[in-house]
């Protein structure tokens, strides 16, 4: 935010959305792509720094206000759902729990918890008409489809609380009375915003028609050019996820928890691909910092 | 429009790309090894959705074609938000299915699609996005077709129909849980997911059928009114 409260991108966000869209994809497949304590960790500590820069602090404690009971959730829930393993802890009822299930139950846990963190981020970074713009060249009828159905939300918002306004003066409340009632009223103003919303909807698509939709390809509102730092970004993270790809069909990075959990190998080449996972997570962080030093120099 | 169901090339090439690309990722993921569900389960639950949008780009639909669909997914979003009070009661299904009714398969797989994508502006886009997309945009689908063959037309067919969605939507949910949370992802924990859920869907299957028992005759109407009065869809 800057001084007049306008939200300022920065960082990633500045790039061009390929880049930033490409970024996500490849962490978030790295993350879920290696059932290993080191990745998920790396993954989950990169994420919510990450986030702190991206999101605020604010933002972030209400991520981990919903992250850490899903995260307790699946690292109890593993054990109790899954009796695999050699070392048993104890029983409950007839069913064994054991160690492995319960490490594994840790491991997957901070994946999930991780992958989380890293999707609130791409909510900041990479905004819809970014995710409109990269879509809108594979399939462009259906980007404009999402980016029609986006826009209509908030306009049925409105109409909802008009409607519903209207309907109260009749003694038609929605927010009170039993439950039958309240989904009767519900169900009557989604009636009729139905209504109004379809007829309108067939002239925006006559008015679009005069104004030369089809005719030919569509602009966008936001214009994104592709420059050579984007290619040079693009670049680095496509090495990335080519050595995260390699790395996981040639077997690396994988763990053994049943029967018996194998600690993980610590060699040159694993000491290297943690290394390289760790750059990937926290270079957006790394681009952020760089950037803020920069506009202070400035200043 | 009344075209035998399977002499629809659009049709034909759409189920031969979903029952090649299912099992393809499928069999990839097992040569390779390992128990990534989590990973293959997405990677599949994304390609699935492929052949149903690259048909309908196929199209070139006109405006006036795609727009009432996007005004149908935007009122199944923002039900979805007003229902929020209750848990598990959604009107999304109910919405999707009368959609599909009037307007085929192709269209009820879009409009389900989008709605849970935009929907899930409000609710959080996540791992589950995908999952939510495929779910809603297969029982739009499934609603078209059946209600192409007439399987639909009474009103008892239709509320059983959308008591079915409800599990429908929770099983394949499921898939996702099971692949993200657990180890092994067999019929065992899988089954034991089902039963886990059993009562959210149930609850998610009751809402559908109340929905659709108070509004699937007059928005049937009322699209099928915009269907003949701008004459959309008539392929």
């Amino acid at each position: 935010m800057n001084e007049r409260g306008i939200k300022t991108e920065s960082g990633l966000a500045l790039y061009h959305p390929l880049v930033s869209f490409g970024y996500f994809v490849a962490v978030i497949a790295g993350t879920l792509l290696f059932i290993h304590p080191f990745f998920s960790y790396i993954s989950l500590a990169c994420a919510i720094v990450f986030s702190a820069f991206v999101n605020g602090k604010k933002t972030l404690l209400a991520t981990l206000g919903f992250g850490v009971p899903m995260f307790a959730f699946i690292a109890l829930g593993n054990p109790l759902f899954n009796h695999r393993g050699a070392t048993i802890l104890f029983y409950l009822g007839d069913n064994p729990v054991t160690m492995e299930a319960f490490i594994y139950g840790l491991v997957s846990a901070g994946m999930m918890f991780a992958a989380v963190v890293w999707f609130t981020c791409y909510n900041t970074v990479v905004t819809s008409d970014k995710f409109l713009y990269v879509f809108g060249r594979f399939l462009p009828s259906v980007a404009l489809i999402v980016s029609m159905t986006l826009s209509l939300i908030p306009r049925l918002m409105d109409k909802v609380k008009v409607i519903s306004d209207s309907q109260r003066t009749l003694g038609l409340d929605w927010k009170n009375g039993t439950v039958k009632d309240r989904i009767k009223a519900g169900a009557r103003i989604l009636s009729i915003l139905v209504s109004w919303a379809l007829e309108d909807a067939v002239m925006t698509a006559d008015s679009m028609r005069a104004r030369g939709y089809g005719q030919h390809r569509r602009s966008s509102f936001s214009v994104f050019r592709f420059s050579r730092r984007d290619g040079v970004m693009l670049t680095v993270i496509t090495l990335f996820f080519a050595a995260e790809i390699f790395a996981y069909a040639t077997g690396r990075g994988t763990m053994t928890f049943y029967p018996t959990v194998v600690p993980p190998n610590i060699g040159t080449a694993e000491i290297l691909l943690y290394g390289a996972f760790f750059a990937l997570g926290i270079l957006p962080t790394a681009i952020q910092i760089k950037e803020d030093r920069k506009w202070k120099k400035l200043k | 429009m009344q075209k035998p169901l399977l002499k629809n090339r659009r049709t034909q090439v759409m189920l031969v790309l979903v029952a090649v690309v299912f099992p393809a990722v499928l069999i990839a993921f097992t040569l390779g090894g390992g128990h990534n569900y989590a990973l293959m389960s997405f990677v599949m639950v994304v390609l699935a959705m492929v052949p149903f949008l690259m048909l309908y780009e196929m199209k070139k639909p006109q405006a006036r074609e795609w727009i009432p669909l996007a005004v149908m997914a935007a009122i199944a979003a923002v039900g979805r938000a007003a229902f929020a009070f209750l848990p598990h009661f959604k009107p999304v299904s109910a919405i999707i299915i009368i959609t599909a009714m009037v307007f085929g398969p192709e269209a009820g797989f879009l409009t389900g699609a989008i709605a849970a994508l935009a929907s899930n502006l409000f609710f959080g886009q996540g791992p589950w996005t995908p999952w939510q997309m495929f779910a809603w945009g297969l029982i739009g689908f499934i609603a078209g077709l059946l209600s192409r063959r007439g399987l639909l037309k009474k009103k008892w067919q239709l509320l059983v129909f959308g008591m079915f969605t409800g599990y429908l939507y929770g099983w394949i949910l499921n898939i996702w849980s099971g692949a993200g949370f657990l180890y092994d992802l067999n019929w065992g924990s899988y089954l034991s997911l089902c039963v886990t859920s059993f009562i959210p869907d149930t609850i998610h299957g009751v809402s559908t059928v109340i929905f659709l028992w108070l509004l699937s005759d007059s928005w049937g109407a009322k699209l099928r009114r915009v269907k003949t009065k701008f004459g959309i869809l008539a392929n």
